[in-house]
């Protein structure tokens, strides 16, 4: 019965390539629709993530808002922190860092978004390990009021080369900078899709409306010290509203709001497969109760000859099955040509 | 798949399909139409009979009841010493795949798989083996043997009717039920064809009920049951095609 039924699979090349046509399809749509939203996930995690990548404490405000732990919702720190952190025992390095809104501007004088993402300013790490996965793609980092570097995928977005003038807005105004570098994170050539553009920290904090102030204060410890260790010592010189976290608390609460930020993407991408597989199956479902139709003399003869219901039932559901399971090989198939289609510039 | 019943054997008894009483009712109530009507029947082993009647007569209706592809409302129906009303699908499905060979007017081959592998059918079913023996018997008999590895669609009706018979002798079954296996052949391959199912009875011993209009075809038979509004209602011994058609005419046909 089995290979009756392989064998009527072979001889009906064309209603089973329709059938597994609207199957194929449907797992195509399904399956990159989940996969885009894991990608998407796993990407823009990994950035917030790996920022702390060495960073071994984390000094900043507390939260402003319960639920909410994002750095733009935290209140600036004062600067003069920095000394104190810095004379805490264990303390290897430590850095201020600011962010605030920057956009860049292209040559036509249009701003460089990226669908939603952020446009962030914020100051040029000078102690490589603090600087999280960020790393020169090309140049240098900025050394001046006068200089800037740029995420490597703005640059190539704005057309922008080493030596050029770029226009950069600001809240408070807009300046023009020599770009002097271009800034890759880890694999990737943007900061989780956002455009960035990175100063002194002194420009940073003129351009940001933060004199005198920092986000956070990154430090990291010195060998043989762990990092909780840090955290408890450099607690010890903070003023009342001010914390300090380990990196891998600060990670993962970036992580956290990241996914939280996803969350409805990830519902509406899931929205979407669940109609495509609804009506997928509908045709589907159609599809092949038309194949078994036309069948039906078939079925009858295999009856009269012997067959039982339960062989008739089997020999159909090996058909399904095999069409079901080679059509989606190929639908997933279709989503990796796709995806590769896509992600190539 | 394996299916554990009991090997078909040639049976010993006299009688090869018997049914008493046979009634069958389509339909409920104001719609309700006998097409069979108290019909009790014998046909012995080694027969060769011909079922006639008008269109409407019931003869198609009593040869589904037999074979067990479709229940009487009422009667009792044995197959050798078997019977058959009472039984499961399943039971009466794996009778039939052992002890009942069957040959249609049309759609008879399934045509996906070639000629020989259609004749192998109902034993790859049953995944029983073939006899080799017999197998080749059957099929020289019919002249098929170069015409094994085609498809249906490459067969002539006749050839296509020829190779339905070889399928249904393949399992050595108790009986073969011929459907109008005729009906769509031109005579020369209709002569050819009834001519076999002749030989089968004579030189291999098996039995066949023949249902048809065609009172040529019914002359190649040994024995002819008429059969008109559901009822027998005439039996004639070796016939002959002019003695058929007279009856048929006296029958209203």
């Amino acid at each position: 019965m089995f290979g009756v039924a392989l064998k009527g699979l072979v001889a009906h090349k064309l209603r089973v390539l329709l059938s597994a046509l609207s199957i194929a399809l449907g797992v195509a749509f399904v399956s990159g629709t989940l996969v885009l939203g894991d990608s998407v996930n796993a990407s823009l995690t990994a950035a917030y993530e790996n920022q702390y990548d060495s960073t071994d404490v984390v000094v900043r405000a507390p939260a402003s808002l319960e639920d909410s732990e994002a750095i733009d919702q935290r209140r600036p720190i004062p600067a003069e922190l920095l000394p104190s952190v810095l004379s805490a025992p264990g303390v290897a390095a430590a850095e201020g860092k600011v962010t605030g809104f920057a956009m860049i501007v292209d040559k036509s004088g249009q701003a460089i978004t990226r669908n939603g993402a952020k446009t962030e300013g914020t100051s040029a790490p000078t102690i490589a390990t603090l600087g999280g996965e960020t790393e020169m793609r090309s140049g240098r980092m900025p050394k001046n009021s006068g200089e800037t570097a740029i995420d490597a995928s703005t640059a190539n977005t704005g057309g922008y080369a080493l030596g050029d003038q770029v226009r950069v807005i600001f809240r408070t105004g807009s300046q023009t900078f020599r770009l002097v570098g271009t800034v890759g994170f880890g694999d990737q050539n943007s900061f989780a899709g956002n455009s960035t553009a990175f100063f002194d920290t002194a420009t940073t904090q003129r351009v940001l409306g933060k004199i005198g102030q920092y986000d956070e204060i990154r430090a990291s410890a010195d060998g043989g010290v762990s990092p909780q260790k840090l955290r408890d010592a450099i607690e010890q010189s903070l003023p009342r509203g001010v914390e300090a976290v380990t990196g891998t608390v600060a990670a993962s609460q970036a992580a956290h709001i990241v996914k939280d930020g996803l969350k409805i993407v990830n519902t509406i991408l899931l929205v979407f497969a669940a109609i495509a597989v609804f009506v997928g199956s509908f045709i589907i479902w159609n599809t092949f109760s038309i194949i078994v139709a036309q069948r039906t003399r078939e079925l009858a003869l295999l009856r009269a000859v012997g067959a039982t219901r339960g062989q008739v039932r089997r020999s159909v559901l090996v058909e399904a099955l095999l069409i079901g399971l080679g059509a989606s090989i190929i639908g997933i198939g279709i989503r990796r040509a796709l995806r590769t289609a896509w992600s190539r510039p | 798949m394996t299916i554990t019943i009991p090997e078909a054997r040639t049976s010993t008894a006299a009688v090869a399909v018997r049914c008493t009483n046979v009634t069958k009712i389509y339909g409920e109530g104001d719609s309700a139409v006998t097409a069979l009507d108290d019909v009790s029947a014998e046909f012995a082993r080694g027969d060769f009979t011909a079922i006639m009647g008008p269109s409407g007569s019931g003869k198609s209706t009593l040869l589904h009841c037999l074979a067990g592809l479709d229940t009487p409302t009422a009667g009792r129906i044995w197959l050798s010493d078997a019977e058959i009303t009472g039984l499961s699908d399943r039971e009466v499905t794996l009778l039939r795949r052992d002890r009942i060979g069957f040959v249609f007017q049309a759609f008879n081959l399934l045509p996906t798989l070639t000629a020989g592998e259609n004749i192998l059918l109902p034993l790859k079913i049953a995944g029983r083996k073939p006899e080799p023996k017999w197998a080749d018997q059957v099929v020289d008999a019919l002249g098929l043997r170069d015409r094994l590895t085609h498809k249906p669609s490459e067969l002539s009706g006749g050839q296509q009717q020829r190779v339905a018979a070889a399928r249904a002798l393949t399992t050595r079954p108790d009986v073969v039920f011929a459907d109008e296996p005729t009906g769509a052949l031109d005579s020369h391959s209709a002569t050819e064809l009834l001519l076999f199912l002749q030989k089968a009875v004579h030189d291999l011993g098996q039995t066949i009920v023949l249902v048809t209009h065609d009172p040529v075809a019914a002359s190649y038979a040994s024995q002819v049951v008429f059969l008109a509004d559901g009822r027998i209602v005439d039996e004639m011994q070796r016939p002959t095609a002019g003695r058929v058609l007279d009856y048929m005419k006296r029958l209203g046909a």
